[in-house]
């Protein structure tokens, strides 16, 4: 299991490496690994790589042991991951989640540059105030 | 809510030099280690009462014999039953010792009775008797004896490897060399 773990890491971190763009090329980036059913044309290796590390598995001892660092916002996505606190903020906030138009965008595109300040901005389908 | 989450997020500058990358918890720096991984994995399966395999693994008995009873363990080994689950007919499943109930890693090393009878000789050799638990892990386990040093308990771990790894050895000669059965072999052998 640490050993296969190994693979999950490397496809989440930036390595790069033919194995890599033939696994993503074939399935999806590693986020597609979070859904837990199996499908018949998978190869071995990949499902392996899913059933020891998405849900379930030893209550996720994978994505437990996970945390975002963050950096120019592009890989991180605003409400789907855990990013801030130790909750999803879509879990935190669902009538903010419900309210907003953007749902899958990552940290980048909540917000905009002033100078070398980050100023957040979050889209939403109609006015607070 | 709209505020709290304000709050939460307002502190929070983004750096234009860096993309967003993952961390390992146990280990930040360097990212994922298997050993890292494995330790924490293990950890968690003591603190569950799982089996202890650091204990198994610092019993020092014939590595061959440590790693076939680590097969048992995690029932990898090819009895009759696991031998039909892979699709290997021989017609029959019945226990060659005993031949009375189907071959199981339970049943072949623990709850039959030529091995019931080995086990009792081991009890009487160090004079105590014991119930034994037909699960390979917790029987593994009650092979610890309270008020022996580590050390000692060490040996008589081995003890455990050594019959565990006869029985298989026996129940081979007994299928491919129909040689007779034996309980007290075995007990002599280990």
């Amino acid at each position: 299991m640490a050993l296969l773990g190994k693979w999950r890491w490397r496809l989440g971190k930036d390595h790069t490496g033919i194995w890599k763009d033939i696994l993503e090329s074939k399935y999806g980036s590693w986020r597609t690994l979070e859904d837990v059913k199996d499908s018949y044309h998978e190869s071995w290796w990949w499902r392996d790589i899913r059933r020891i590390t998405s849900g379930g598995q030893r209550d996720n001892w994978f994505s437990r042991n996970i945390k975002w660092s963050v950096g120019k916002g592009n890989r991180i996505k605003f409400w789907e991951d855990i990013w801030i606190g130790e909750k999803l903020l879509k879990e935190k906030y669902p009538r903010l989640y419900t309210n907003t138009i953007l749902k899958e965008g990552t940290l980048g595109d909540f917000g905009f540059w002033d100078e070398d300040w980050w100023v957040w901005s979050i889209p939403w389908r109609r006015r607070w105030f | 809510m709209l505020y709290d989450l304000v709050k939460q997020i307002e502190g929070i500058n983004l750096f234009i030099a860096k993309d967003d990358e993952w961390l390992w918890r146990d280990d930040e720096t360097q990212g994922y280690t298997v050993k890292s991984a494995y330790k924490m994995l293990m950890s968690e399966n003591s603190a569950h009462g799982g089996f202890r395999y650091d204990v198994f693994w610092r019993t020092k008995g014939l590595p061959s014999a440590q790693f076939f009873a680590w097969r048992v363990l995690i029932n990898k080994v090819l009895t009759r039953d696991n031998l039909y689950n892979r699709g290997v007919r021989l017609g029959s499943n019945t226990c060659a010792l005993c031949e009375i109930t189907d071959e199981t890693v339970s049943h072949l090393f623990f709850t039959c009775k030529v091995a019931t009878r080995i086990w009792q000789l081991c009890d009487s050799w160090i004079g105590r008797s014991s119930v034994y638990h037909n699960s390979a892990g917790i029987h593994f386990s009650q092979f610890e004896l309270i008020g022996l040093s580590n050390k000692r308990n060490t040996v008589w771990q081995c003890m455990w490897l050594a019959i565990v790894f006869g029985i298989w050895n026996h129940r081979n000669k007994v299928i491919f060399r129909n040689t007779k059965v034996d309980a007290e072999e075995v007990f002599m052998l280990a």
